[in-house]
């Protein structure tokens, strides 16, 4: 298997948030601003990481009558053990993340590779699919973030790039605006591979 | 039937391991998380950060608490804001707002120093939109509200004037400013009315105690029922009518009439009942407000005299018209936030203006 491929396809063409829209829930949610979208985007990836290892580990053991509810356990539990390792170790950023972190057990990103990937993979494939995977979905939310921060509050990070005198579009970090962004990047993302790829057209 | 056991068994090792992941990662966490939040709530940068120099909290009486909590349901809790050399500094007061914010209310620990000055707010739960409330949060916001002796509730306007107890709200986000505000505002009165040693209850001061007569019509004297002929042919012609009496100055003439009324307009909760003064030539003198059951902290600003002025001292007009901002004599600025109290406080006045230039003065 080729990992650089496997990694490529995951951030690139079949990014989870910008080509797949998979996860849209925290996607348009927690991107207030770059730092947010990418603590989400990283403690996903962690659970990815571990329930793809641990369900490629099991998926021998596993039934497939109950693989749901299996695959189930297995991701909430590891989302439990990071929402408890981020109020202990990241509080600022589990305050400011708060509800979502739960919501990540029923992000469709998480089962939907667990399902499609990882049961039928080995270990170390399922582990390279699963970085790929978050990485992609990091590198979208926190992109997403940006955005709309810059926009909508006038910095990238928490830096103001503006002086006072900017008045920033409020609506961007608003619930609307996650919406514009997020079409406006996507379109954006399309007119870039389909100019690579001329035989797929208009 | 067997091949349902051995799912059954299946998935139960399953949980069980997963469950006992969990056991021990929370034994790992949990004192780490208890000692973060009991940081967040009663660490020594927080007594810092209520008040300058405060390097711990002590408990005070229990019955004391007890009492506050039983007079002011948003208080959460109350500690003293000890000093490096065990010297009490001040109170640390844990209050929710008393106006709700977008997301419910907002959680404050205020410091306020033994002379009632503001030591420091630290923000414990704040759930407004990210981004735009969450902006109170900023020091251009918060530093407001630092290092005032408030002799009075602050109030929230657009722009704030030189006045200490005004406070800008935050562009595109007047709710979270004016929950925010109301937080303080409590923590406030529960010093005012529980741990000031020189004063008590003088925040929410009553009005002196002066006739409402003298304040609707200034320099008045002696005020006299109007003859019950003309009351019940107010009465007749107009429904909101309340009361009419004579005010009169100190040379026993008559400078101006008492009209009580309610309002025309309902406001968000009801009519608005006022005891408004016109002078002869029809100007407005003064009013104060008798019925209200609006919105505390907003449509109760139109009881703020900034609001009231408006109407005052203006003759020849019959109607006031409410607007966003007053560009002419007859136009009333509305209060922000409150645009249907204003519409109902305006309505009542122009009701007074009505019966006077209508019945009174035919």
């Amino acid at each position: 298997m080729d990992y650089i491929k496997a990694l490529k396809n995951g951030v690139l063409d079949e990014n989870p948030a910008f080509v797949q829209l998979l996860g849209m829930c925290p996607t348009l949610a927690v991107t207030t601003s770059a730092i947010n979208g990418m603590g989400m985007g990283a403690a996903t990836t962690a659970v990815l990481l571990g329930s793809n290892l641990v369900i490629s580990l099991l998926r021998k053991v596993i039934p497939d009558k109950i693989r749901i509810p299996a695959f189930i356990v297995v991701i909430a539990t590891f989302v439990t053990i990071i929402d408890m390792f981020m109020n202990a170790f990241a509080y600022d950023l589990y305050r400011s993340l708060g509800l979502f972190i739960p919501l990540i057990v029923v992000n469709c990103l998480i089962l939907g590779r667990a399902e499609s990937f990882a049961s039928k993979n080995a270990p170390l494939p399922s582990i390279v699919d699963g970085l790929g995977m978050g990485v992609g979905f990091t590198l979208a939310l926190t992109i997403l973030g940006m955005v709309r921060e810059l926009f909508g509050a006038g910095s990238i990070f928490g830096f103001s790039l503006f002086g006072e005198a900017f008045k920033p579009a409020l609506v961007m970090i608003l619930p609307p605006g996650a919406f514009i962004a997020l079409g406006l990047l996507i379109a954006l993302i399309n007119v870039v591979t389909r100019k690579h790829d001329p035989k797929k057209g208009v | 039937m067997k091949e349902m056991i051995k799912l059954g068994l299946i998935l139960f090792l399953i949980t069980a391991i997963a469950a006992g992941i969990l056991s021990i990662s929370n034994e790992l966490t949990a004192p780490i998380i208890e000692e973060v939040e009991a940081a967040a709530a009663r660490g020594a940068d927080v007594a810092g950060e209520l008040i300058v120099g405060g390097t711990s909290f002590e408990d005070i009486e229990l019955a004391l608490l007890e009492e506050i909590k039983e007079a002011n349901d948003k208080v959460i809790d109350v500690v003293k804001v000890i000093g490096s050399n065990g010297e009490s500094l001040g109170y640390g007061i844990r209050t929710l707002s008393t106006i709700k914010g977008y997301g419910g209310d907002i959680e404050l620990f205020v410091g306020i120093k033994e002379t009632g000055e503001i030591g420091g707010i630290r923000i414990l739960s704040l759930q407004e939109t990210p981004g735009l409330g969450t902006n109170v949060e900023n020091a251009s916001f918060k530093n407001q509200f630092i290092g005032v002796v408030p002799s009075k509730l602050f109030e929230v306007v657009k722009v704030a004037s030189s006045e200490e107890h005004e406070i800008a709200t935050v562009a595109g986000a007047t709710i979270s400013s004016l929950s925010f505000t109301s937080s303080v505002n409590n923590a406030m009165m529960v010093f005012d009315s529980f741990l000031s040693e020189d004063s008590s209850g003088d925040l929410v001061q009553e009005p002196e105690d002066i006739d409402l007569e003298q304040q609707v019509v200034p320099g008045s004297e002696k005020w006299v029922a109007a003859d019950d002929d003309l009351i019940n042919k107010i009465a007749d012609q107009n429904n909101q009518f309340v009361d009419l009496q004579l005010a009169y100055n100190s040379s026993d003439e008559v400078m101006a009439y008492v009209i009580t009324t309610w309002s025309v307009i309902e406001g968000y909760y009801g009519h608005i009942e006022l005891m408004v003064g016109v002078d002869l030539e029809g100007a407005v003198t003064g009013m104060v407000v008798l019925t209200i059951d609006e919105t505390p902290g907003l449509g109760t600003n139109v009881e703020r005299s900034d609001f009231q002025e408006q109407f005052i001292g203006k003759p020849n007009i019959l109607e006031f018209q409410v607007k966003g901002s007053a560009n002419n004599d007859d136009e009333i600025a509305a209060i922000s936030g409150a645009t249907v109290s204003s519409r109902s406080f305006t309505s009542a006045i122009n009701n007074a203006l009505e019966i006077f230039n209508e019945i009174i003065n035919q």
